[in-house]
């Protein structure tokens, strides 16, 4: 194998684990939530200078890949989707982060309500993550559609989410600071979401040199 | 607008079949380069363009190449206007072992201008030094030979030569192959300038050159003209398997 196509494998393989890394901390922030696992919200919070710290890696890689082997058509878009799409999952773990610091404030609060719509989004945001990092691992399938397609679920939840919340605000004010913290729980994970998707659209761009981001979808493309 | 049409073009030399089918349009005022392995026949098919293959033996060409919508493998075309209105310039400067101002005079010379009065002869060299910005480097050594200039003066020499006698169409044949880096950008800056007067056409193995200078890109493989588009789509997202192997270096 030539040394470019080893280099190019190397790259594919970090950005393989920064997702990984990234889908972790999504399912171990609302986890710790659900579970009142105060020690599990601190260490994903400690997790995130690795991910920090692997998005520059690869950017640093991806610049020198740029450079050194002056990449064209597949190569080209391959490298500098990687670099777009570190950028996103680095933006997730940050959101990640958020869950974290929110569950460690609402694991000291009494629970308003058991939580139905914040493990449904999760799940559906850890598989769209998974199924991004796939879909740019291999190579183009329906999965960047089908992605971008979950997305609306996710917007629908936090939605539904919204105005369960604001309708027991409203009868009772007092648990207004609580409420809202769940408001912003579902909103982090609304936006992993709308991250997945853009990483979706840059797999497609990857895979058909076409962008797609800001256009109507046709349907089954 | 098409400046160049080549039409079911094929060219054997004896019984080895070099170019196959080739369908080309080379747009008017563009940069058009064209790419591929060597022996593809990207030269010969460079110089199709203004019969320079009829100087060798056993070259049979079928086919149109039409200039203008004037097919120049015709029976009543002039050979000598038509390599003035198509003028090439090669891998390696080539002057006349002459001065740099009767280099660029010779051809207003040979094609008959030699009875312009002086002064007009004069002003088509400073014409066409200035055009490939060697006028201010040259214009107090017009008199020394153009072999003590540097290669790349050389190259603009050579290529003034040909602005000299008017022509349509430039063709350049790895024009920057002799040069070093800094030499290259600057004859690539003067092929941008040179664009807005004349079509170019440029054979390249230096693929960034051709995605820095060309408007549209050709891919030649084995004498078959693979793939076709502008410059962007072609190094971004080519269309043919066998362009991307050659473009992303995994050829063969």
């Amino acid at each position: 194998m030539a040394i470019f196509d080893e280099e190019l494998n190397a790259l594919k393989e970090k950005v393989l684990k920064l997702g990984c890394m990234v889908e972790a901390v999504i399912r171990d922030s609302v986890n710790s939530l659900i579970e009142r696992n105060n020690d599990l919200a601190k260490e994903v919070i400690k997790r995130d200078h690795l991910i920090n710290t692997l998005e520059v890696k690869i950017d640093e890689e991806c610049i020198r890949l740029i450079a050194i082997r002056q990449p064209m058509a597949t190569d080209l878009r391959f490298i500098t989707t990687a670099m777009k799409i570190t950028t996103d999952l680095e933006r997730m773990g940050d959101l990640a982060v958020n869950i974290a610091e929110r569950a460690i404030e609402l694991i000291e609060e009494p629970l308003l309500k058991p939580y139905v719509n914040i493990p449904k989004m999760a799940e559906i945001v850890q598989g769209m993550v998974r199924d991004t990092i796939d879909a740019f691992l291999k190579g183009c399938t329906k999965l960047p559609y089908e992605v971008i397609n979950r997305d609306d679920e996710v917007d629908d939840l936090t939605v539904r989410n919204f105005n369960e919340l604001t309708a027991i605000m409203i009868k009772n004010p007092k648990i207004i600071p609580i409420a809202v913290k769940r408001t912003y729980i579902a909103k982090y994970l609304e936006r992993i979401a709308d991250h997945a998707t853009n990483i979706a659209e840059m797999v497609i761009y990857m895979c058909k040199g076409k962008i797609i981001r800001h256009m109507e979808i046709p349907e089954g493309e | 607008m098409s400046k160049v049409t080549i039409e079911s073009l094929n060219l054997f030399y004896g019984d080895f079949h070099c170019l196959k089918n080739n369908n080309l349009s080379i747009e008017e005022k563009k940069i058009t380069a064209l790419i591929g392995p060597s022996g593809c026949g990207k030269s010969t098919l460079l110089r199709c363009l203004n019969r320079m293959n009829d100087f060798i033996e056993s070259v049979r060409i079928t086919g149109k190449v039409l200039i203008d919508d004037r097919d120049i493998y015709s029976r009543d075309i002039n050979l000598i206007q038509l390599r003035k209105e198509v003028g090439m310039v090669f891998q390696r400067p080539n002057p006349f072992p002459l001065s740099v101002y009767d280099n660029v005079a010779y051809g207003p010379r040979v094609h008959g201008l030699f009875k312009t009065p002086k002064d007009t002869l004069k002003a088509v060299v400073v014409k066409s030094l200035s055009a490939v910005g060697l006028w201010e480097e040259l214009k107090d050594r017009l008199d020394v030979s153009a072999t003590n200039l540097t290669l790349e003066q050389q190259q603009r020499l050579c290529i003034a030569r040909l602005l000299a006698v008017e022509p349509i169409i430039l063709l350049m044949d790895e024009p920057c192959s002799a040069l070093d880096p800094y030499a290259t950008l600057k004859i690539e800056e003067l092929f941008l300038n040179l664009k807005k007067s004349y079509t170019i056409v440029i054979v390249t193995h230096n693929m960034q050159q051709a995605a820095r200078v060309s408007d549209y890109t050709a891919y030649m493989y084995l004498g078959e003209l693979v793939e076709f588009g502008d410059t962007n789509t072609i190094f971004v997202n080519p269309k043919n398997k066998l362009t991307e192997e050659y473009i992303t270096g995994r050829f063969g």
